[in-house]
C-alpha cells in the first residue's frame, strides 16, 4: 500500500534538543540515517546525541542541496566552497557528524579540507591553527624524529 | 602553500589578474590551480567545550593524511600524540613505498624486481597510503591485471589523491566501452588539486568534444587552464630573464618556483632563485631570503639579510631582525653589522 516515492518526513532531535523535520529523500544522505529508514527504526524521532543543532543544520543544508534538482552543477561547487569556510570548532563538529552520520560527499569534502590546512606546514603552525596542544616531552619529540630518520635519510 | 606567520610578503612585480570567478573576494595574483578553489584560513577562536582535532578517532586522522607526502606525514606525526599513534601505519606503509620503489627501479643496492616492488606497494597499501595505491595500480597496470589497477586508482582517488584521480580518469577514457563522463569528473578533481597531467588532459578531453553533457561549467574550466597557460608563458619569460641576469626577474622566479606556477613546485630552485636575488641586491629577496635562513635556524646568516633588508628601506624585515638580535651576543652582534657594512652586490644586468 505504500507508494515507491514516499513524502516520508524523517524527524531528527540535535544533542541541543533541536528537532528538524526532513523529507526522507535528504535524510537518506546519510548512510546511517539510511540504515534506519531501510530497518524501519525511523518512525519515532531519531535522537542525535552527538550532533548540535548548529552542525545539524548545516549538514542538513547540505543534504538538501544535493537532493534539490534545480541546483546545477556549476552552483553545487560554488555551494560546496563557500561550506567549507569555517573555523576550526564548527570544522571540527562537522567533521564528527559527517563521520557518524556518513554523508558521503561531505566528508570526503571536510577531510580534504583538513588535509589542505595540515600540507606544506610545519607541526608549531598546524597546532596553533587547530589549536592543539604539544602533548610531547622534548625527549618523546626527538624520538620521533628519529624514529623514521635513518630509514629516509 | 606555505604560509608565512610574520608581515605579508611583497607583491614585487606580480602578474595582473585575469577576471576569474571566484567565492571570496581578491586575490593580488591570478588563482592558480595550486591555490585551490579552499578559502583562507581563518584565525582560530578558542575552542572552549574541549573538543579539538587532537581528539580525533584514528582513522579519521589516517583518512585525511592518506595522500600526504613523506614530508608532511613527518610534520602531522609530530603534531600530537595522538596524531602521531594515529599515523603509524602511514609511516609504516612509507617505508614499503621506499622499498617498492627500489625494487622498481633498482637502485639502492638492490636488484629490480617488478614482483617485489608490487608486494611493498600493497603492503603500503593496505596500510592506507594513496601513494602506495597509486604505485601498485601501475604495476598491476603494466602487467594486464587492468581491473586490480583500477580498482586501486578508484581507493586512492576517493582519498582524494590528485595522481590516483587522473590515472582513474585516463584508465576510464582507455576502457572498453570507454567512460568520458566519469572521466571528466575524476580529472576535474585532481585539475583543482593543480595535477597538471590531468589539467593537460581535462583540456584535451573538451578540445576534442568528447564532453558534451556533464555537469561542470566548462567555461569555467577553459579559464582554469587559460591562467595555467598564462602562467607557464609568464614563467618561462622570467626564467630567461633571470638567467641572463635581471635582478626582478631572478625574485619572480623565486615565487613561481614556491607556489609551484608556471613551474614544478620546487623548494629547493625557489631558494636558490632568492638567494641569487638577494646577493646581488633585491631588498625584498633579502628580506624573504633572511626569513627563510632563520626558519632554517641560521641565525647569523639570517640577520646578515635581514640588516640589508632594512637598511634598503624594507620596514618589515627591521622587526624580525630585532628579534632575531636579542638572542645575539654582542659580539656577534657586531660581526652581523661588520658583515652588512662590509657586504658588496654581486654583479646583475639590472
Amino acid at each position: 500500500m505504500s507508494s515507491s516515492k514516499s513524502n516520508k518526513i524523517v524527524k531528527l532531535e540535535s544533542s541541543d534538543n533541536k528537532t528538524f523535520e526532513v523529507e526522507e529523500a535528504v535524510a537518506v544522505q546519510s548512510e546511517t540515517l539510511k540504515n534506519m529508514v531501510d530497518d524501519g527504526c525511523a518512525n519515532d524521532t531519531i535522537p542525535l546525541p552527538n550532533v548540535n543543532g548548529k552542525i545539524l543544520e548545516m549538514v542538513l543544508g547540505w543534504c538538501k542541496k544535493h537532493v534539490d534538482e534545480t541546483v546545477t552543477g556549476d552552483e553545487l561547487n560554488k555551494y560546496e566552497a563557500d561550506f567549507l569556510d569555517l573555523d576550526q570548532a564548527d570544522l571540527y563538529g562537522l567533521l564528527m557528524a559527517a563521520n557518524f552520520l556518513n554523508v558521503k560527499g561531505l566528508l570526503d569534502r571536510v577531510l580534504q579540507r583538513v588535509a589542505d590546512m595540515i600540507k606544506g606546514k610545519k607541526p608549531e603552525e598546524i597546532r596553533r591553527i587547530f589549536n592543539i596542544k604539544n602533548d610531547f616531552t622534548p625527549e618523546e619529540e626527538e624520538e620521533i624524529r628519529l624514529e623514521n630518520a635513518w630509514a629516509f635519510d | 602553500m606555505k604560509q608565512r606567520t610574520w608581515p605579508g610578503r611583497s607583491d614585487g612585480s606580480r602578474f595582473s589578474s585575469l577576471p576569474l570567478s571566484k567565492a571570496n573576494g581578491s586575490k593580488q595574483h591570478l588563482k592558480a590551480p595550486t591555490g585551490k578553489a579552499s578559502p583562507p584560513i581563518r584565525q582560530i577562536r578558542y575552542c572552549s567545550d574541549g573538543h579539538d582535532l587532537s581528539a580525533l578517532p584514528y582513522d579519521v586522522v589516517a583518512k585525511i593524511a592518506g595522500s600526504f607526502s613523506l614530508r608532511n606525514l613527518r610534520a602531522a606525526s609530530l603534531v600530537c600524540k595522538s596524531w602521531c599513534e594515529a599515523l603509524r601505519p602511514l609511516r609504516e606503509a612509507m617505508l614499503f613505498l621506499r622499498w617498492g620503489k627500489r625494487f622498481k627501479h633498482g637502485h639502492g643496492g638492490v636488484r629490480p624486481n617488478l614482483d617485489k616492488a608490487l608486494d611493498s606497494f600493497l603492503k603500503g597499501a593496505a596500510r592506507g597510503s594513496t601513494l602506495a595505491m597509486v604505485d601498485a595500480g601501475l604495476i598491476y597496470w603494466e602487467l594486464g591485471h587492468k581491473d586490480k589497477a583500477i580498482a586501486l586508482y578508484h581507493r586512492a582517488a576517493s582519498l582524494g589523491d590528485p595522481a590516483g584521480q587522473c590515472n582513474l580518469a585516463i584508465s576510464y577514457l582507455q576502457g572498453e566501452p570507454s567512460n568520458p563522463k566519469e572521466a571528466v569528473k575524476w580529472l576535474y578533481k585532481a585539475s583543482m588539486a593543480g595535477h597538471f597531467r590531468a589539467q593537460y588532459q581535462l583540456a584535451l578531453c573538451l578540445h576534442q568534444g568528447r564532453v558534451v553533457d556533464c555537469n561542470i561549467q566548462e567555461a569555467y574550466i577553459r579559464e582554469l587552464l587559460c591562467d595555467q597557460f598564462a602562467f607557464l608563458e609568464q614563467a618561462r619569460w622570467y626564467l630567461k630573464a633571470a638567467e641572463s641576469g635581471y635582478l626582478r626577474a631572478m625574485y619572480n622566479v623565486s615565487l613561481c618556483y614556491s607556489f609551484g606556477e608556471g613551474l614544478v613546485h620546487s623548494h629547493r630552485q625557489a631558494r636558490k632563485w632568492m638567494k641569487r636575488a638577494a646577493d646581488r641586491g633585491h631588498s625584498k629577496a633579502q628580506f624573504e631570503h633572511g626569513l627563510a635562513l632563520f626558519s632554517e635556524g641560521e641565525m647569523m646568516k639570517a640577520v646578515v639579510y635581514l640588516e640589508l633588508a632594512t637598511r634598503a628601506g624594507e620596514r618589515a624585515a627591521a622587526h624580525v631582525k630585532n628579534v632575531i638580535l636579542q638572542q645575539l651576543s654582542s659580539t656577534s652582534r657586531d660581526r652581523v653589522m661588520h658583515l652588512a657594512d662590509n657586504w658588496r652586490a654581486l654583479p646583475s644586468s639590472c
